[in-house]
C-alpha cells in the first residue's frame, strides 16, 4: 500500500471512510439498532440520545432506516462502478488491441453512447420499464460503461507503442496474455482514478432515481425517497429530509475526496 | 468551411434523433403488454380488442409501425397525454418556457460562478482551499442544496419565496417567458416578482455547473499558463489579471464550453428535482408528475424534446468553441 502512504491525512482519512461506509453497508441489518420497518417510538421525535436521527412520521427510528438506507445506495453503486468498468475495460481492450474494423465498430458504438444524453434516457427507460432497484442498475450501467471503453482504448493504444509491449511481443507473448499481463494493467491507474470520483457521481444519480420514485416501492428505505416523501416536514420537523440527504452528502464526500487524493499521487508517480 | 461544418453537425443530429426516436419507439410498443387490451379495458370481447388493434396499426410489419410513428414526430405529434388527457406536445409547448427560463438563468449564474471561483483559485493562490470547496460542492446532492437553500432563505429569513413562479395572481403576458413579459409591458412589478422567485431555484441549479465550470477552466488555465504567447505578455509586463482576462480567457474557453454541453443533459435532470421541490410549473414538475402517474406518452415525449434540445445546444457550444478560440477549426 505505498500509493496511501504517500497520501495526505485528509485523503488517507477518506480511504478509510470509504472502507468504513462499505463496511455499514454490508452489516447494516446487523448495525441498525432497531428494526427499520417497524414502529418503535412515538412518531416525530427529534434527535436524541435513544433515537440520534429522531423518528418518522409513523414512529420508525430514522437512524435504522438511514443505515439501510445507506446499503440500498452504496452497493448498487459499487455494483453499477464495477459492471460497467468490467464491460468498459474488455470493450476498450479489443478496440485498442485489435484495431481495424473491429475498433471502427466499438468506437462508433463508444461515440454514440457518450453523445446521447444519457441520464435522460436511463430516466425514461426506467420510468417506461417501471420503477426498482435492478432496471435502475441496468439502465445507468447501459450508459456508464462507454466512458471506461474510451479511457481504456485510449490508454491501450498509447501503451501499445511503449518499449516493454514491443520487447514482450518479440519474446514471443501474445494473444490474450499480451493483453492481460502487458497492456491492461497499464490503464489501470487511470482506470481507477476514475472508477473512484464516478462512485460520488452514481451515489447523487441513484439518490436522484430514487427522490424521482423510481427506485424501490414506498416503505424501502431509500435515502433519496425518504427526502421525496417527507418535503412538506421540513420547517416542522426538518430531520426527517435533511437528514437521509445529508447522509448522502457524507457518502459523495468521502468518495470524491478519496478519488482526488488517488489522482494526485497517480500524478505524482 | 462553416457550410460544411454544419451539414455535418445536421446529419450528426438527425442520427442521434433517429436512434433516439428508436428507443422511445421500441419502450412503447414493448409496454403495456398488449396497447389494444389496455385501450379497450380488460372485459372487452376479443372483436373489438382486434378492431383497436387495427385502428393502432399494431397488424401491420414493425417497420411501417416506426414509419407511422416518425410521420407522427414529424407533424408534432406526441401522443396523447395519460394524466392531463391533452396532446403531449401542447402541454410542452405550455411548461417549456418556464423551464428555459430557469434553465438559462441557472446556466448565467453558475457560469458566473464556476469562473469567479476559477479566477480567485488563480490571482490568490488559494488552489487548496478551493479545491476542497469544489469537492465538498460537488457532494451536495441536489435536493439537499434546494432544502438547505430553502430553509435559511425563506423560512428563517423570509428573503426569498419558497416556491412559485410569480407572486401577482392571474398574470398572463404575450411569451410566457416572465422576465421578457414584463420588460415588454413595462411591468416592473413583474420584472421584480419573477426574479424574486427564481433567485432559489436558479442558485440550487447553478451549483453543479458552478463546480464543473471552475474545474474544467482550472485545468485549462493550468495549460494555457504554460504557453508561449502568456510568457510573452508576461515579459511585457502586463498584471496577472490583464493577462488572464484579454489572453488566457479565450485561449482557454474550449474545455469550459464543452463542459456545459455536457452539462445540459445533467441540467434537465436536476431540472426534474428542482421544480419539483419548488413547486415550478415547467417541464420538469410535468415530467416528475408524469412519473407519478406512470404516463409513457408525457414521459418519452419530453425524453424526445430534451434529446433534441440537448444535441441542438451541443451544436451552438461547437460554433462558439470556433468563434472564441482562433485555434480552432471547423471541420
Amino acid at each position: 500500500m505505498t500509493a496511501f502512504h504517500r497520501m495526505g491525512l485528509p485523503e488517507r482519512i477518506a480511504f478509510i471512510m470509504l472502507a468504513a461506509i462499505t463496511l455499514v453497508a454490508v452489516l447494516a441489518p446487523w448495525l441498525a439498532p432497531y428494526d427499520p420497518y417497524l414502529r418503535v417510538a412515538a412518531p416525530f421525535l427529534p434527535p436524541s440520545l435513544a433515537h440520534p436521527f429522531g423518528s418518522d412520521e409513523i414512529g420508525r427510528d430514522l437512524l435504522s432506516r438511514v443505515i439501510l438506507g445507506v446499503r440500498l445506495t452504496w452497493l448498487p453503486g459499487l455494483a453499477i462502478i464495477l459492471i460497467s468498468l468490467a464491460i468498459g475495460a474488455l470493450v476498450g481492450l479489443l478496440a485498442g488491441a485489435m484495431g481495424g474494423w473491429v475498433d471502427m465498430a466499438l468506437s462508433r458504438l463508444t461515440d454514440l453512447f457518450l453523445v446521447l444524453p444519457s441520464t435522460l434516457i436511463a430516466l425514461a427507460v426506467v420510468a417506461a420499464l417501471g420503477p426498482g432497484l435492478l432496471n435502475t442498475l441496468i439502465a445507468i450501467v447501459i450508459f456508464w460503461w462507454p466512458w471506461y471503453a474510451r479511457i481504456t482504448r485510449a490508454e491501450i493504444m498509447a501503451q501499445a507503442a511503449r518499449p516493454h509491449v514491443e520487447a514482450a511481443r518479440l519474446s514471443g507473448v501474445s494473444g490474450a496474455r499480451l493483453l492481460w499481463r502487458y497492456l491492461l494493467p497499464g490503464a489501470t491507474p487511470t482506470l481507477l482514478v476514475t472508477a473512484t470520483l464516478d462512485v460520488a457521481n452514481v451515489v447523487l444519480i441513484l439518490s436522484l432515481f430514487s427522490f424521482l420514485g423510481l427506485g424501490l416501492p414506498a416503505p424501502a428505505p431509500e435515502l433519496g425517497a425518504m427526502t421525496a416523501r417527507t418535503l412538506d416536514n421540513l420547517t416542522v420537523q426538518w430531520w426527517l429530509p435533511i437528514m437521509p440527504a445529508a447522509v448522502i452528502f457524507v457518502l459523495c464526500l468521502a468518495a470524491n475526496l478519496a478519488g482526488d487524493g488517488l489522482r494526485s499521487v497517480m500524478r505524482g508517480v | 468551411m462553416v457550410v460544411r461544418f454544419l451539414i455535418r453537425r445536421l446529419t450528426g443530429l438527425i442520427g442521434v434523433l433517429v436512434v433516439m426516436s428508436l428507443i422511445v419507439f421500441v419502450l412503447q410498443s414493448i409496454i403495456p403488454a398488449d396497447p389494444a387490451r389496455s385501450v379497450a379495458g380488460p372485459n372487452a370481447p376479443a372483436e373489438v380488442v382486434e378492431r383497436i388493434r387495427d385502428q393502432l396499426g399494431l397488424n401491420k410489419p414493425v417497420l411501417v409501425q416506426y414509419g407511422d410513428y416518425v410521420w407522427r414526430l414529424l407533424h408534432g405529434d406526441l401522443g396523447t397525454s395519460v394524466r392531463t388527457r391533452q396532446p403531449v406536445a401542447t402541454d410542452i409547448v405550455e411548461s417549456a418556457p418556464a423551464s428555459l427560463e430557469l434553465m438559462l438563468a441557472a446556466l448565467f449564474v453558475g457560469v458566473g460562478m464556476g469562473a469567479g471561483v476559477a479566477a480567485f483559485q488563480h490571482l490568490f493562490r488559494r488552489a487548496a482551499f478551493a479545491r476542497v470547496l469544489l469537492l465538498g460542492l460537488g457532494s451536495v446532492p441536489i435536493f439537499l442544496a434546494a432544502l438547505l437553500l430553502i430553509w435559511l432563505f425563506w423560512f428563517q429569513l423570509d428573503w426569498f419565496p419558497g416556491g412559485g413562479r410569480i407572486g401577482i395572481r392571474r398574470f398572463a403576458g404575450p411569451t410566457s417567458f416572465m422576465l421578457l413579459d414584463g420588460i415588454l409591458l413595462g411591468r416592473g412589478d413583474v420584472i421584480l416578482s419573477a426574479l424574486h422567485h427564481m433567485a432559489l431555484p436558479a442558485l440550487t441549479l447553478a451549483i453543479p455547473i458552478a463546480v464543473s465550470i471552475a474545474r474544467s477552466i482550472t485545468s485549462a488555465l493550468e495549460t494555457t499558463m504554460q504557453q508561449p504567447f502568456i510568457r510573452m505578455a508576461r515579459g511585457k509586463g502586463l498584471t496577472e489579471g490583464r493577462i488572464l482576462w484579454r489572453h488566457a480567457a479565450r485561449a482557454s474557453a474550449a474545455a469550459p464550453l464543452a463542459m456545459i454541453g455536457l452539462q445540459v443533459g445533467l441540467l434537465f435532470a436536476n431540472l426534474l428535482i428542482v421544480e419539483r421541490v419548488f413547486a415550478w410549473p415547467g417541464l420538469g414538475l410535468y415530467t416528475v408528475q408524469a412519473f407519478a402517474s406512470s404516463d409513457l406518452p408525457a414521459v418519452l415525449g419530453v425524453s424526445l424534446v430534451f434529446g433534441a434540445f440537448y444535441i441542438f445546444v451541443n451544436i451552438l457550444i461547437d460554433l462558439a468553441q470556433a468563434g472564441l478560440d482562433p485555434r480552432v477549426r471547423l471541420t
